[in-house]
């Protein structure tokens, strides 16, 4: 099967218009403010996205969504990983998939990752989970291995918030009866493809910021970036991204044929959050002294890709999921 | 991003795999010597019989003249059906005679493309020398103009299938103008007088390739290829092509030995001794680790070639293909050694502890690792130069 990976100009088009949207409304820098951590710049900025018609993207027109696919979707994803956008925007644009479409594309309604503390063997008992910047929001997303449930945000009642590692995300920890968990499970591979496109999104933010410190930072009188050693460390986080990306958007073109590979999807996400981490942390080496400070945000990059890379059972899960795909 | 395959290439593809399947070598491809190159000549003979040899070269020489998507078709229909490598073919078919197409004369394309298609005559490289590897524009070998003819002295190595080339690409110097500026890209005939071959055996036992040594070695200038002192631009598009489509082959076959490590550790014992070895859980997250940066790999070529339908010369980019492919065949088969334990110190039963040692040459041959990541650094992502 011959597939093009380069983006169309539609999904061109889409990728610039959303990443201008986040330059100018959503910078890295926002977090410079505490007022905006949470998730709180996103939801002042909700109604815009919608507009913009990213919640509904890859929902029918008979839904109340745009009708493209999961290729167009991961353009946006892998947008909001670069400027590291609240979870709560994937989250959303799965729940479209999964509940009422038409409200989620409108921007009316809003979803949240539930991720579970421990281990999910099913849903008989009462499930522990972390939720990420879920305050206000319709409805929970709970994503796990054998699959994702939407539920409604009422059955994970009274959160108690606790200190994230990552402080820019709204953390609480609340538990899901077994009772909202009705639904049958919808399978991840959505949530796959979408947190592998921010992973990669964020492992090539990462990669940016560290290539243009290496230019102008100078040491023994030359920029840094001429040594071998930063040089080949920028090499790897190319290769990194450009693996993970690559992969990403070839398990999207294939998810819409109907005979995709099983585990490509899961293998997307392996690599891009290995990429995530490893890049975060290169870049925290990049920048020396400065990339190890409060002030740098580099800092963000690292903390955001911890948070994330555990959603859908973390690295363990997917090398099994990997494997079960082999015959 | 979207699936492009129409229904005609979706033909084009059926096609190619029912002759494949009929027509794939079924006796094992010699290891080397003559043997392996007679083996690799008549292989490509009856493709080009078929009509199945040079998909995207031109009609006028021999070529099918079709497009870079047949083309890419074949080479994933010819691994999946697990036919022989190109071997003593390679050279020609993916180095000197998509380099001809693009900068060789119309004579110079007449004598020398049919040829090569019709595996009648076996191409070798010449660009390293002793004393230049990576810095290959340090390059000394020089070639001085007497007549209608150049005369080469020097050396190169690294020549694969040199003893039995009939035609070489070489590079030489041509004139005192520095480095990259003063070299020329010609085409060596391997019988010429002055020529000396030494075999060179390589740490896994095997004879591929050798030194080659001129004294006096008259080429007559015709053969230059491009410019006299404009080798430089060709050789850089000669080693594009080298990463090119020709290296999906390569990659469906590291994908297959992939498959069959996962295959392997479904059958023997795991370190516990009481299950099979995909059972522990060590040994399958690196199995999963590795399968997923097989797919990896194959998808940044997708991506690569993805790029060259639209802007024909292939880049710099290739570079993250080829160091992701040189790191991980040496991971995967490092991984089998651990895997299969004592019966991996056997030679001559699997043949896993041959292509273990063979695995070392990926990260060498064509640019090392180190080079790959210069290059990636300074141009993919505009790093600068360190100061002389």
């Amino acid at each position: 099967m011959i597939v093009d990976l380069m983006p169309t100009d539609d999904q061109a088009m889409i990728a610039d218009s959303v990443g201008a949207f986040f330059a100018d409304r959503l910078p890295v820098e926002r977090f410079r403010d505490p007022a905006n951590w949470y998730g709180a710049a996103e939801m002042s900025a909700w109604s815009g996205l919608a507009e913009l018609g990213i919640f509904g993207l890859g929902v029918s027109a008979e839904r109340g969504g745009v009708g493209y696919a999961v290729a167009e979707e991961v353009m946006v994803a892998s947008a909001a990983g670069r400027f590291l956008i609240s979870p709560t925007l994937i989250a959303t644009m799965i729940a479209a998939h999964l509940g009422d479409a038409g409200a989620y594309a409108a921007g009316t309604k809003r979803a949240a990752f539930a991720n579970p503390l421990r281990p999910f063997i099913g849903a008989n008992a009462p499930v522990d989970v972390h939720l990420i910047d879920a305050g206000g929001a319709d409805a929970l997303l709970l994503a796990t291995p054998l699959g994702a449930w939407l539920v409604p945000g009422s059955a994970a009642p009274d959160p108690s918030p606790v200190i994230g590692m990552d402080e820019t995300v709204g953390l609480s920890r609340a538990t899901i009866a077994p009772e909202a968990i009705v639904a049958p499970a919808s399978d991840f591979a959505r949530g796959e493809l979408l947190l592998a496109a921010y992973l990669s999104g964020l492992s090539r933010a990462a990669l940016d910021m560290a290539v243009e410190y290496a230019k102008v930072r100078e040491q023994f009188g030359q920029p840094i970036g001429a040594f071998q050693a930063i040089k080949h460390a920028c090499a790897d986080m190319a290769l990194r991204t450009k693996g993970a990306f690559s992969q990403t958007c070839y398990a999207a073109a294939r998810a819409g044929t109907g005979d995709p590979e099983p585990g490509e999807a899961a293998c997307a996400l392996l690599l891009a959050g290995e990429a995530a981490l490893e890049n975060s942390r290169a870049n925290i080496q990049i920048h020396g002294g400065m990339g190890f400070t409060d002030e740098s945000p580099a800092h963000h990059f690292l903390k955001r890709a911890q948070t994330l890379v555990l959603l859908g059972g973390g690295k363990h899960a997917l090398q099994r999921r990997i494997l079960e795909g082999v015959a | 991003m979207r699936i492009i395959e129409t229904r005609e290439e979706a033909g084009f593809r059926a096609e190619v795999r029912e002759w494949l399947v009929a027509n794939v070598p079924r006796e094992p491809r010699p290891h080397e010597g003559l043997a392996q190159r007679d083996f690799d000549c008549a292989w490509q003979r009856c493709q080009y019989e078929a009509g199945w040899a040079g998909i995207s070269w031109p009609r006028e020489y021999g070529g099918r003249g079709l497009s870079l998507t047949e083309q890419l078709i074949w080479h994933e229909e010819y691994s999946r059906a697990g036919a022989p490598p190109s071997g003593a073919m390679f050279i020609g078919l993916s180095h000197g005679g998509p380099t001809l197409i693009v900068k060789g004369s119309d004579a110079q394309k007449a004598r020398y493309l049919p040829g090569i298609l019709k595996g009648e005559e076996v191409w070798c490289q010449g660009f390293s020398e002793p004393g230049a590897g990576s810095d290959l524009a340090s390059l000394r070998t020089t070639a001085e103009i007497d007549g209608d003819d150049l005369v080469v002295n020097g050396s190169k190595i690294w020549t694969t299938y040199g003893i039995f080339a009939d035609f070489q690409e070489l590079l030489v110097r041509t004139s005192d103008k520095p480095r990259h500026k003063g070299i020329s890209w010609v085409i060596c005939d391997m019988k010429s007088p002055g020529i000396e071959i030494r075999p060179i055996k390589a740490m896994s036992g095997l004879t591929h390739f050798c030194q080659v040594f001129y004294d006096d070695v008259r080429i007559p200038l015709a053969n230059v290829v491009g410019e006299i002192d404009g080798g430089w631009g060709v050789a850089m598009a000669t080693l594009g092509f080298e990463r090119g489509t020709a290296s999906v082959a390569h990659q469906i076959e590291l994908a297959r030995t992939m498959d069959h490590l996962v295959a392997l550790a479904r059958e023997i014992p795991g370190p516990s001794g009481e299950s099979v070895a995909i059972a522990d859980a060590a040994i399958a997250a690196e199995l999963a680790t590795l399968k997923a940066e097989v797919a990896a790999l194959q998808a940044m070529t997708a991506m690569s070639i993805s790029r060259n339908m639209r802007e024909a010369i292939p880049g710099a980019e290739g570079n993250l293909v080829a160091l992701q492919f040189g790191q991980l065949v040496r991971r995967i088969h490092a991984f089998a050694f651990t895997l299969l334990g004592p019966e991996a110190l056997e030679r001559g039963g699997t043949d896993w502890p041959l292509q273990y040692l063979e695995s070392f040459k990926w990260g060498i041959g064509g640019g090392t690792l180190e080079i790959r990541r210069n290059t990636i650094g300074e141009r993919v992502l505009g790093l600068p130069k360190a100061k002389g």
